[in-house]
């Protein structure tokens, strides 16, 4: 790195050459200035060629008065179309309104209605519209230019020019003036017409016409609810006078989800007589077209098969061996049509289809074709006649030893205290033993072969047992009874499988057991033997029986 | 075999003796389709929503539709219903328009639901179903009667009126179905029923349908029935798996009503029931309830039809969606978006309680039952607890997730 000689001669010269820059700074600023000035004035001075003569013309008499003609006809516009949006209807305005295709009475002014006073201002300013936007560059030279703002008669804040307040304000305390009058007198309307654009008439609409839509967004539930009520209550009005209801009349609205196939039919019977009709075509063109589609493929596949078969044989010619033996082709299952099954009626069944139909229900008894009274089988008559006996002429308690006889004598014992007109025990029995089992006081019990015996309550396994239900008057010889059931091996159930004697079935003490048991027809005799040899060995290894076995039926 | 003896032996028999089973050869058959009905029929039920027939129907349809006089009890809510009305409507002779079948039901509203029901499965059969109830004009009646109808279903006290007017010809009524059969034959009904029962001609088809069948109430079935089939079910299956059941124990009678209010949210997630014992219960909580700016309707048997109609049809338009009740509404209705059932007051006996939480969890829906008990409640609670062997446990915190 070397250092600089520094001579006085390169100093001055650098001072020269300073001087003459800054001198050219200067210039060049004072350039810039000038041009600054220029531009800024530009955009307002500078205006668009032409534009002067334009001007020039503009001012010309013919112009100001062709403005003035469209002015007019556009305020004679305006004064209609508030006429008209007033909605008031004086018999030419009807006249005149059926040539409008435009509503109105239906339409509704404007939420903030500015429209007057817009107008008004701009009336006011209209003098100087040209200057208009370009007032605001102006703004300090001209104090007059300033916009201001003021409070007019309905209370708005607004501005003008310091100029046009003057103007403005009169105007508006005399707008102020008209309205007070018009409130006082509605009537005078018509007359200010002209003066103002109908101010009064643009508010008064806005009140008058709520439209009805609002009302209904505004419904509350108990409104809501009190329509539906309404509706429904004109609904079954109408059902009133048709002949036929169906489902849909009668859904009234409900919430229910329902299947993929439901079709909600016409409320009216034509309609819904053709949405049928439609229906059920389809249906069969549905059904059409699947046959067809089965029958198409069917046969797709016959020649599917014999192709096949062509093709095997050729194969089987190459090898030197004889074509395929024709077989019976399997044939394709057709679907055959599901034959109404006829259900085979066994012989129990049949016997039961008749004894329904035999049967004649409690109920039934007295009507029309059915027969006045039951015929009576001779148990029937037995257990009625049983039900009708005096206490006194039964046989001894001490005769039957079993539960249910102690039922009944405890019954009996009670009921006697409360028996007074009726000696039957029947009755008085009956309805006691009712109460207090909590069952329906039966008030139509038309059957007389009912009787106290059938009412009463037994656990389920003892009715399986009737002989040993009976035997009272024996004494039961347990290993006896082992015995016996060890011979009657094929049923592990305690009692008889055999049918009564004719003798229990018409001396039995209660029909009700007898035609439970069904005897079975194979092992009868075994049954009889074992039942026989039962008996007489009870008898010869006892020897002390008190009474004849007999007498057990007949107590 | 035992069976098979007592299903024998009971055509002329007194029952009080009997234990009372399902009938041994009952058949079973899976599908709509192979029940062997009208094509419009069958059109019906698959339009109404049914697509597989539930326990009940795939077992007494087939018998009800042979003509045999059928017993036929089945859980809540699992479509018996739709069970008979199917096998009315299999039943009818379209071309004769005359009564064929009498439909008896305790009260007015179901009365009204079994019409809409029978309609909507024949609505392609065009059958005609009118509901002859009371509260109703009665010159309307009759001129609906005139025009001729193929069912009638009714309340016993205006149909015994219609047939004495014979404004209802009985002549060719083959079938008298007696739905909610345990109520229809309790004290108050049973003299009403026998009035009309009367007037039928003799050996008519009788089908009786129930949830609840007491055995007092099978016994006297042999008064007007022949050799019935009975499709019964054990009491301890009777009450729904998917009815959740609740208590929410209280000390005072007032708390009652606080525990209401605390619950309100979880009532209007769908729509609830509130049962109470008295209709003067209902009008008083009815009424505090609106005090304390809640929304809920109320109905009960002291109001004219016409408003009992208005609030039903808004209940099922669910218009509203809290409803307030005696037990006018325990037995039966329909709703299928009510899923929630709160026994303000414990029912007066067992059935009704199973009838009571059946108005929630419609044919397969879910459900949640809700019992507001004070101490000395307790006791009965777990006596139906027991009775039905079910579970009644203390109302969890998320009840409304159960919902």
């Amino acid at each position: 790195m070397s250092t600089y000689e520094i001579s006085k001669s390169s100093l001055l010269s650098l001072k020269a050459e300073i001087l003459r820059k800054q001198q050219e700074l200067s210039k060049a600023k004072l350039e810039n200035e000038v041009k600054k000035k220029v531009l800024k004035n530009n955009p307002l001075d500078i205006k668009n060629k032409g534009i002067e003569l334009r001007e020039k013309n503009d001012q010309t008499d013919e112009h100001e008065d062709l403005l003035k003609q469209s002015r007019s006809v556009l305020e004679r516009k305006a004064r209609l179309y508030d006429k008209l949006s007033s909605g008031k209807q004086s018999a030419e305005n009807e006249e005149i309104s059926k040539n409008y295709l435009v509503r109105f009475d239906k339409k509704r002014p404007p939420i903030e209605d500015l429209a007057p006073d817009h107008t008004e201002s701009h009336k006011n300013s209209s003098e100087s519209d040209d200057n208009y936007y370009e007032s605001d560059g102006e703004n300090d030279k001209d104090p007059s230019q300033k916009w201001v703002d003021y409070v007019d008669c309905f209370g708005r804040t607004k501005m003008c020019m310091q100029k046009d307040l003057e103007f403005l304000k009169s105007k508006d305390k005399e707008l102020g003036g008209t309205i007070e009058e018009k409130e006082q007198n509605p009537n005078l309307e018509a007359s200010y017409k002209d003066d103002d654009f109908g101010l009064k008439e643009k508010t008064e609409p806005t009140k008058s016409t709520a439209s009805p839509n609002e009302e209904s967004e505004l419904l509350s539930s108990d409104m809501r609810r009190e329509l539906l009520r309404q509706q429904w209550e004109r609904e079954e009005e109408e059902l009133c006078n048709k002949t036929d209801i169906h489902y849909q009349d009668i859904l009234f609205g409900e919430a229910r989800s329902h299947g993929v196939g439901y079709y909600g039919f016409s409320k009216d019977e034509e309609e819904r007589s053709k949405q049928q009709e439609a229906l059920r075509k389809l249906r069969e063109e549905t059904k059409l077209k699947q046959k067809k589609a089965q029958e198409l493929r069917n046969s797709r596949e016959k020649l599917l098969a014999a192709r096949l078969k062509a093709a095997r044989n050729r194969k089987r010619a190459r090898m030197g061996l004889p074509p395929e033996e024709d077989e019976p082709t399997p044939s394709l299952p057709i679907p055959e049509e599901k034959e109404i099954e006829v259900e085979e009626v066994s012989d129990k069944d049949r016997l039961l289809l008749e004894a329904r139909k035999n049967h004649i229900r409690p109920w039934d008894i007295g009507k029309e074709g059915v027969k006045e009274h039951q015929i009576m089988t001779q148990e029937e008559w037995v257990e009625q006649k049983r039900a009708d006996r005096q206490k006194e002429f039964a046989p001894p308690t001490n005769y039957r030893k079993d539960f249910r006889a102690n039922i009944k004598q405890t019954d009996r014992e009670d009921t006697e205290v409360d028996k007074t007109l009726t000696f039957t025990t029947k009755k008085a029995s009956n309805s006691r033993w009712k109460f207090e089992r909590n069952t329906i006081n039966d008030e139509f019990n038309y059957s007389k072969s009912s009787t106290y015996f059938e009412e009463i309550h037994q656990s389920p396994n003892i009715q399986q047992t009737p002989i040993k239900d009976l035997d009272t008057g024996l004494d039961f010889d347990d290993t006896l009874l082992e015995e016996y059931n060890k011979i009657i091996g094929n049923s592990n159930k305690i009692g008889v499988e055999i049918a009564p004697p004719p003798t229990y079935d018409y001396y039995g003490p209660s029909q009700n057991k007898i035609r439970k048991h069904e005897a079975k027809q194979t092992n009868i005799h075994d049954s009889i033997e074992a039942g026989l040899k039962f008996l007489r060995k009870q008898v010869e290894e006892k020897e002390k029986s008190t009474k004849h076995p007999d007498d057990i039926f007949l107590f | 075999m035992e069976a098979a003896q007592k299903r024998g032996a009971s055509v002329f028999e007194d029952l009080s003796n009997v234990e009372f089973e399902t009938s041994e050869d009952v058949e079973v058959i899976e599908k709509f389709k192979n029940m062997n009905l009208k094509e419009e029929l069958l059109r019906g039920i698959f339009a109404y929503g049914f697509e597989k027939p539930s326990a009940i129907q795939q077992r007494a349809i087939k018998p009800i539709m042979k003509g045999r006089d059928v017993i036929a009890q089945a859980q809540s809510g699992t479509g018996k219903t739709a069970t008979f009305s199917i096998s009315i409507l299999q039943a009818l002779d379209l071309t004769m328009r005359e009564t064929q079948v009498l439909c008896l039901s305790p009260t007015r509203e179901l009365a009204v639901q079994i019409q809409k029901v029978i309609l909507a499965l024949g609505d392609f059969m065009n059958v005609q179903c009118h509901a002859c109830i009371g509260g109703t004009n009665l010159g309307e009646d009759i001129r609906k009667l005139d025009y001729g109808q193929h069912v009638v279903s009714g309340t016993p006290g205006r149909v015994y009126d219609m047939i004495r007017r014979r404004a209802l010809r009985t002549r060719s009524v083959k079938m008298l179905v007696l739905d909610e059969a345990d109520e229809m034959l309790n004290k108050g009904f049973k003299e009403q029923i026998y009035d009309v029962y009367r007037f039928l001609p003799p050996s008519t088809q009788v089908v009786l349908i129930s949830a609840t069948l007491p055995h007092e109430i099978l016994e006297i079935t042999s008064k007007f029935m022949t050799d019935p089939i009975r499709i019964l079910v054990k009491r301890d299956e009777l009450t729904l798996e998917g009815i959740k059941q609740f208590f929410v124990a209280v000390e005072r009678e007032e708390w009652k009503f606080d525990t209401l209010c605390d619950l309100y949210d979880t009532l209007t997630i769908t729509q609830a029931v509130i049962f109470c014992n008295t209709k003067r219960k209902v009008d008083w909580l009815t009424e505090k309830m609106r005090e304390n700016n809640f929304t809920v309707s109320s109905m009960h048997g002291d109001m004219p039809q016409k408003e009992r109609d208005n609030i039903m049809k808004e209940f099922r338009s669910g218009q509203s969606r809290v409803l307030i009740t005696t037990d006018v509404w325990a037995r039966g209705i329909d709703v299928q978006q009510v899923s929630l059932v709160i026994n303000y007051d414990l029912p007066n006996n067992r059935e009704l309680y199973i009838h009571r939480i059946g108005r929630s969890g419609r044919f397969g829906r879910k459900g949640v039952a809700i019992n507001f008990v004070k101490s000395d409640d307790i006791r009965i609670l777990r006596d139906i607890e027991q009775y039905y062997s079910t579970q009644i446990d203390e109302m969890p915190m998320n009840v409304a997730d159960l919902i």
